[in-house]
């Protein structure tokens, strides 16, 4: 079953008397649980790709569906909720909240929903992303990996149906992106969750189930393959 | 070292800096053009205000002079007059009372007669307005309007025939009353509310007074410098040789008070000029703050701190240059034609061009004060901009974060704008120091001018609103004009909340030495002493009958009572006064102090026009109280009044003969209420009456001027209050708008940022009110106190702060999510890609 779909998505930018075509027409089928992962050069759109598939951004025409709902035609504060209860995101550079700890940082999302964190749950993120002995320290405090892996568990948090990061490993070195990558997956499986992942770096990708390639706002491998079932 | 040519690329750089940030520049524009218009337009207003003010209470004294000397002879006149500190010496003496003008009787309307220099610098400029001359002939006379309208002439002409019965104050005459047709050649206003006028050299010739007869001579003398101690005054004592009489009326006070007003004055400055500096300075930190990332950058790529700081201190330049000007000018605007305009819709009568006192100074002061906070403000950011190294400039968030692990379990939205209130400690103590100082700086402001409002004024000096006397009270054939009817009939107009009844007979009181000898020795030796203390005391043993020595049986209602019994701080036993058990004595004197051993004393006396005129009665004093207290005007002898229960006079009196009413309106001021009172007495020629309302009528001009000098004040520094809010919250939430799009792309809704937003511009507010009164209360009572010229007591004007309290306060909740509305509408996207620019 197809959890994420996108219909001939577009995001064209006006440049002055240039127009610049960020997506044309990508179509994308992600199923129930999988993860993948996007590829593509510097400029090929892959994180516009994401961000309208989390809704951060308004496509020009094109629909994007998650769970059964078309989210391009949802209101600002219908969006947010449904963003914050089914999708997670993991940015390249954290987006941490400074004035708050691991831990607020971590629940924040719960309670933005009005409900009271299920602590057994959050301790076992905490736990195995090894932030334990973090849980009451500053954003400031931590390193990058750190940070990072505080993220992913903010991403958790609220059980999303879906993980949308971007370049989660982008600032961390080899060895820490291997932890955060392997944290990522080993979550997913044991979640049910679906994680879509950019990424520039083909060494990371091969860790998904399915690679997709990018090039030009353009869909150049991978991208239908579960489009007939679908149908 | 070589020297670099890099002035201009630092320029160069600077203008590019500047071009790009529009929103943030009009933003320290605008925060340098509100303190210039805010420093600009409060010292003109303030300076126009106080001038005002001044010139009111010199109009209330009736004459413009430091000090004055009592019956002053030629000799010591000359001697005055050529003494280095003193500018100039009027001379006025008093010659003559008026006593009817055709058939209706007056209160006492004294003249004067003033030498050039007493009227022309020492009268007039306490005058509202004059017309017509001094009198030069003999039989001209000038009045105040408030004795023409008393005469029941509201519209004088000059040249009419002014029929008067009147006697002169010449030490012999005693006080034969002459017929004389003056010719009115002149008219004035003050608002002195006494009945005066003033008569010719020639007619105060013919009076026979002389200006050192006693009591009736007075010279006026203004100081070059009007601050004097007691030790300038002693020495102008020693020099003039005074008679055992003569004294010198000063106030030893005028340094103290004049420094408590200038600490009061500089107090309020410093808060205004305080409040202008954190404005300018909160806004350049923000700015700085949201630029360092920016400057981190610039200096990876090879800028010193000292070029940087010469861009945080270029751009603060192009900044004053269009802020001060554009402040200046709409200051000059508002003080030059919008007040002035103002005052003439409100009061078309008005000459409106000099009311405010835009003098260049004012402006001056206003922009070089800007300018130069405006560059102490830049020392700090461009110390930051300087200090930081490019990593941590690269790193900067606007928060002081904490260093040690904090083991909290927030995160709620409630939480969340707790925190973020505290989230930079220096803004916050910054935002609620200038936010606490504006409203502080209104609540002085708003007591000064409560304190100074005439209608408050007049209700602190004035126990009634309309007082009815009857003028024949002392006659022989005395009539009861103020009847039990036309009080009841004044009692039932509506709008009237109570009349208070004062009575009053002849009482003699026999030579009592036990109840009255310490205070009689005391009277007669001091400066008013009657004559000869064994003389008179021997007469008086003799004939206590004779009027010399009988004194006044005064009744008062129970209304009548509360005033007097408040007026000694409540000790007196409303019973045993109600019962005629006690009874109230009144000083001859008002500067009397002290009681004499009279109260507990029982005194005998009896009442001549009684049921029982030979009967003696007794009764036990309570206490002695000075002429302010009694409620009664007319004077008897020397023998201290005595004040009684009405019911305890009817008992002895029978019919008592109503001396005054005092009428008390529901609502003070009322004009309708005035007229139908006034209607029940008409043209009753022997009824004089004195009114609160027309009293303040005469004190219209000056009263528009400082109401809407002062409420416009008022209004100016409520409006900075709240702009200066308003620029710190919109450049504060521009500044986070990075983090507002984080919390939104983990699921913050618009509703909850909003939430979350009101609930810091609540804590902002209720923060700052608190701090305001704690702070703003005891300052407004200091500069209350300092600047009380009237005496009344401190109150504070909650209506208007209450207005300013709940406007801040739906303005700390409407304005944060409004700038939120309006900027934070890019794409989530967007915003967390553009960070921290705007």
């Amino acid at each position: 079953m197809n959890i994420l779909t996108t219909e001939n998505l577009k995001k064209h930018y006006d440049m002055g008397e240039i127009q610049v075509k960020a997506l044309d027409g990508i179509n994308l089928f992600v199923r129930e649980g999988e993860f993948l992962a996007i590829v593509g050069t510097s400029g090929s759109g892959k994180s516009t790709l994401l961000h309208m598939l989390g809704g951060l951004d308004i496509p020009t025409s094109g629909r994007v569906v998650v769970d059964g709902k078309d989210i391009s035609k949802m209101a600002k504060d219908e969006l947010t909720i449904f963003r914050r209860r089914k999708i997670g995101f993991v940015f390249q550079n954290y987006n941490l909240l400074p004035l708050m700890n691991v831990y607020e940082n971590i629940v924040l999302p719960i309670k933005l929903d009005g409900l009271k964190p299920d602590q057994d749950y959050v301790e076992q993120i905490i736990t195995l992303l090894g932030l334990k002995e973090k849980k009451y320290a500053m954003p400031g405090q931590l390193s990058g990996g750190q940070q990072q892996r505080v993220a992913l568990a903010r991403a958790l948090a609220t059980k999303p149906a879906i993980i949308l990061a971007d370049e989660p490993t982008g600032n961390l070195d080899s060895r820490t992106s291997q932890d955060v990558l392997g944290l990522m997956k080993t979550t997913g499986q044991r979640f049910g969750q679906t994680i879509v992942m950019i990424t520039h770096n083909d060494e990371i990708a091969q860790m998904a189930e399915r690679i997709i390639r990018l090039e030009d706002g353009k869909i150049c491998g991978g991208g239908d393959r579960y489009a007939e079932s679908e149908e | 070292m070589l020297k670099v040519k890099n002035k201009k690329v630092v320029s160069e750089i600077a203008r590019t800096t500047y071009r790009a940030n529009k929103k943030r520049n009009f933003l320290m524009v605008f925060a340098i053009f509100l303190t210039t218009f805010l420093i600009a337009i409060v010292l003109a207003l303030g300076v126009s205000y106080w001038n005002t003010v001044s010139e009111r209470q010199i109009r209330m004294q009736g004459m413009d002079y430091d000090i004055e000397l009592s019956e002053p002879r030629d000799d010591q006149i000359e001697k005055i007059r050529s003494m280095d500190n003193v500018e100039y010496v009027g001379v006025a003496v008093k010659c003559a009372m008026i006593e009817q003008y055709q058939d209706k009787s007056l209160d006492k309307t004294r003249l004067y007669w003033l030498d050039e220099t007493c009227w022309e610098r020492q009268t007039i400029p306490a005058l509202e307005g004059y017309e017509g001359k001094y009198p030069q002939d003999e039989n001209e006379i000038m009045l105040s309007k408030y004795t023409l309208k008393a005469m029941g002439i509201p519209k004088p002409e000059i040249g009419m025939k002014l029929p008067v019965t009147y006697f002169t104050l010449e030490e012999s005459s005693d006080e034969e009353l002459l017929k004389k047709e003056f010719t009115l050649c002149g008219w004035y206003t003050d608002y002195s509310g006494s009945h005066r006028g003033y008569v010719s050299k020639d007619f105060f010739g013919k009076t026979g007074v002389k200006q050192t007869d006693f009591t009736q001579g007075a010279l006026k003398i203004t100081l070059k410098n009007p601050l004097y101690s007691e030790k300038d005054i002693t020495a102008m004592q020693n020099e003039i040789n005074m008679d055992q009489n003569q004294y010198i009326d000063a106030d030893t006070d005028t340094i103290s008070n004049f420094c408590k007003i200038v600490i009061g004055l500089v107090v309020m400055l410093l808060m205004i000029f305080v409040s202008g500096y954190l404005f300018i300075y909160n806004t350049l930190y923000i700015s700085v703050s949201k630029d360092i990332r920016y400057y981190g950058q610039l200096k990876t790529v090879g800028m010193t701190s000292v070029q940087l700081k010469r861009m945080v201190y270029q751009q603060a330049v192009w900044n004053a240059v269009a802020g001060i000007p554009l402040g200046l000018a709409a200051a000059f605007m508002i003080a030059k034609i919008v007040i002035p305009q103002l005052l003439q819709i409100i009061n078309p009568v008005f000459s409106a061009s000099d009311v405010v006192s835009a003098k260049i100074w004012v402006f001056l002061t206003a922009g070089c004060f800007a300018f130069f906070t405006n560059w102490i403000s830049c020392q700090k950011p461009a110390k930051m901009v300087g200090e930081c190294s490019p990593i941590e400039a690269l790193r900067y968030t606007a928060c002081t974060c904490r260093k040690n692990n904090y083991k909290r379990e927030g995160g709620g939205v409630y939480s969340m704008a707790l925190q973020n209130m505290f989230r930079d400690k220096k803004q916050a103590v910054v935002i609620l120091t200038s936010f606490t100082i504006a409203i502080s700086i209104f609540l002085v402001v708003n007591v000064i001018i409560h304190e100074n409002d005439a209608k408050r004024i007049l209700n602190e000096t004035y126990t009634y609103d309309m007082q009815f006397k009857n003028e024949t009270t002392l006659d022989d054939d005395k009539k009861q004009i103020i009847t039990e009817d036309r009080i009841s009939q004044i009692e039932q107009i509506n709008g009237v909340k109570n009349v208070r009844k004062v009575t009053s007979a002849e009482v003699v009181v026999p030579y009592q030495e036990e109840v009255y000898g310490e205070y009689y020795k005391e009277l007669y030796q001091s400066r008013y002493s009657p004559g000869n203390y064994e003389e008179d005391m021997e007469l008086y043993q003799k004939e206590p009958e004779n009027a010399y020595f009988t004194s006044r049986f005064i009744s008062v209602d129970e209304e009548g009572f509360g005033l007097l019994n408040e007026s000694i701080g409540n000790t007196l036993d409303k019973k045993a006064f109600e019962d005629g058990k006690i009874a109230v004595a009144v000083k001859f004197l008002s500067f009397m102090e002290g009681d004499y051993g009279i109260p507990g004393k029982t005194i005998r006396f009896s009442l001549p026009d009684g049921k029982e005129p030979a009967e003696e009665y007794s009764i036990q004093i309570a206490a002695a109280v000075d002429n302010r207290s009694n409620p009664a005007v007319f004077a008897g002898g020397i023998t201290p009044d005595l004040i009684v229960s009405e019911k305890y006079a009817k008992k002895l009196m029978g019919e008592l003969f109503t001396e005054l009413i005092d009428v008390q309106y529901e609502d003070a001021f009322s004009k309708g209420t005035e007229e139908k009172v006034k209607a029940v007495f008409g043209d009753e020629q022997q009824i004089s009456h004195e009114s609160k309302l027309e009293r303040y009528a005469d004190m219209k001009n000056s009263e528009t001027t400082v109401k809407v000098l002062g409420n416009s004040i008022g209004f100016i520094i409520a409006m900075l209050a709240v702009l200066n809010y308003l620029n710190m919250m919109a450049a504060g939430v521009q500044n986070r708008s990075k983090e507002f799009a984080t919390l939104e792309s983990i699921g913050m809704t618009t509703k909850q940022a909003k939430k979350m937003l009101r609930m810091e511009g609540i804590g902002y507010a209720v923060i700052s009110t608190i701090i305001s009164f704690i702070v703003g209360l005891p300052i407004s009572y200091a500069v209350f106190d300092a600047m009380n010229l009237y005496r009344i007591s401190f109150s504070v004007p909650w209506g208007s702060n209450l207005i300013l309290l709940g406007v801040t306060l739906v303005l700390c909740m409407v304005v944060p999510v409004f700038i939120y509305q309006k900027t934070q509408n890019a794409s989530i996207i967007k915003r967390l890609q553009n960070g921290d620019t705007i």
